[in-house]
């Protein structure tokens, strides 16, 4: 995972620089995990932990 | 009294978990612990979705049951006549929010 993207220019779209580079995906099969209460999940998004990770294409806050 | 409010969210949030683990188990239809947490998660929200129902207006097709919905008579045209209940409750656009 590369470093988080500062948000360096006004556009939506990623587009490449130093901190958004293109990438080939390895993705392992996703095994089973406690999942959140529904309530947390709703709110992070995701009923699984390890899939409670951040979006940062073109930048965001740290929720 | 039923918080309506409160009911609407607990559904919101369990039909959240419900959907969730709908993906996981495309891709790992034999998981026990998926299973297990599926049938409980659809349990749960059937339950919640009953008691809505029964209290206000039905939320999903399969919750409409004229002689049984909107016992509190809320947000609606007929309240003392037998009636579709389907059109129960505040439109989208009136506030009301699935």
């Amino acid at each position: 995972m590369n470093s988080v993207a500062v948000k360096e220019c006004e556009c939506e779209t990623a587009t490449p620089s130093k901190t958004v580079e293109l990438a080939i995906a390895t993705v392992p099969m996703q095994p089973w995990e406690q999942p959140y209460d529904p309530k947390t999940a709703l709110k992070h998004g995701t009923i699984f932990p390890s899939l409670d990770l951040p979006f940062y294409v073109t930048g965001g806050e740290q929720s | 009294m039923i918080d309506q409010k409160n009911l609407l969210s607990q559904i919101t949030e369990i039909s959240f978990t419900v959907n969730d683990l709908n993906l996981y188990l495309d891709t790992h239809p034999l998981d026990e612990n998926a299973l297990n947490a599926f049938k409980d998660a659809m349990t749960q929200r059937k339950q919640l979705l009953q008691t809505y129902a029964d209290n206000f207006e039905p939320l999903t097709m399969n919750c409409i049951c004229p002689d049984s919905n909107n016992k509190t008579k809320s947000h609606t045209k007929y309240p003392d006549q037998r009636h579709f209940t389907w059109s129960d409750g505040p439109l989208p656009w009136e506030g009301g929010v699935f």
